[in-house]
């Protein structure tokens, strides 16, 4: 309750919450997009959509499709990401060290053509990482009280993974 | 007339989280030339065209897509022809699928770095990819365990 007083003192004083809703290069994801927009009633938020559905005519600001430069600077700005439980979401959350919420697409609702969103949504629960959402109500709850930044894993096994391909493909450069 | 000399590499990923991750890997290539290739939607012209990077579009399809398939196995095959590979590496998906069995069969090495979605089981493209490449690894140990391919490290 106290964290929603917050966002709308930050609204009125300047400081307002820039929220970037992205849904991936492959699939719209219109269960996303209407959530957030009954988000924009209930918390004085600004928000971006980039919605993968050139046919959005809902009162979110958006674009459908973005290049690469634009999609940086929309992470940049952003005081907190939301987005489908893609890989490159995440590794964009992680790249800009932002909070980042996560909306997994489901299968049964046509959202996706596999069920891996809810598999990583479990990783992230795992590890901490990201608030995973599932109705408006959270949402807004983690908003009100963002998860801690993602942060770039400058992990040994990243490196381990980097290090074992530039083995594989030296070799087969070098024939 | 043809150029006699071979590129190291091509590294290739559907555009979106599967390319994503492959530029994350880059590191691992930097000494070698390489060429970029990614599918052909949305977006995917005007990003590459700001990484200032060779690369080269196909048509993207998935499962089942046959008719995108073939158009995809064609421009596939034109860009194996034309720059003759020693290796391709891709984070998959179906056209990554396609380069590795083109490429082989040009005699180029394959390597098939499964997707970080792919938390429990590898996808459909990684399981077939097992009979195609040469090293064929996936980012999460739980997979690797299920037998078919490596963990040798991850995005995640």
């Amino acid at each position: 309750m106290a964290r929603g007083r917050q966002t709308w003192r930050n609204a009125v004083f300047g400081n307002p919450v820039l929220i970037f809703v992205t849904v991936g290069t492959q699939l719209p994801f219109p269960r996303l997009l209407a959530m957030m927009e009954e988000v924009a009633l209930r918390r004085p938020v600004e928000i971006f959509a980039q919605t993968g559905d050139p046919a959005y005519r809902g009162p979110l600001s958006s674009v459908a499709a973005m290049d690469r430069a634009a999609f940086e600077d929309a992470c940049a700005r952003a005081s907190l990401i939301v987005g489908h439980a893609g890989t490159g979401t995440i590794l964009a959350a992680r790249r800009h060290g932002k909070s980042l919420i996560v909306v997994p697409r489901q299968l049964e609702l046509g959202e996706h053509r596999n069920d891996h969103q809810s598999g990583t949504a479990e990783q992230l629960r795992r590890i901490g990482e990201a608030a995973v959402c599932e109705t408006v109500e959270e949402i807004v709850t983690a908003i009100d009280n963002p998860p801690p930044p993602s942060h770039q894993r400058a992990g040994p096994e990243r490196q381990k993974l980097i290090d074992a391909l530039a083995g594989m493909i030296g070799e087969a450069v070098r024939h | 007339m043809r150029s006699q000399s071979r590129l190291d590499l091509i590294a290739i990923a559907s555009f979106g989280g599967h390319l994503e991750e492959l530029l994350h890997l880059s590191t691992a290539w930097e000494g070698s030339d390489c060429l970029y290739v990614t599918t052909e939607v949305a977006g995917a012209d005007a990003a590459m065209r700001t990484a200032a990077t060779p690369f080269a579009l196909v048509s993207d399809c998935h499962m089942g897509q046959f008719r995108k398939m073939i158009v995809c196995l064609r421009q596939i095959i034109a860009l194996v022809r034309r720059h003759r590979p020693k290796c391709v590496v891709t984070t998959g998906a179906l056209p990554g699928l396609i380069m590795a069995l083109v490429a082989r069969l040009s005699g180029a090495q394959a390597i098939w770095i499964d997707s970080l979605a792919n938390t429990d089981t590898l996808s459909g493209s990684g399981r077939l990819a097992r009979w195609i490449v040469d090293r064929h690894l996936t980012q999460w140990p739980a997979v690797a365990r299920r037998g078919g391919t490596q963990y040798s490290g991850t995005l995640f």
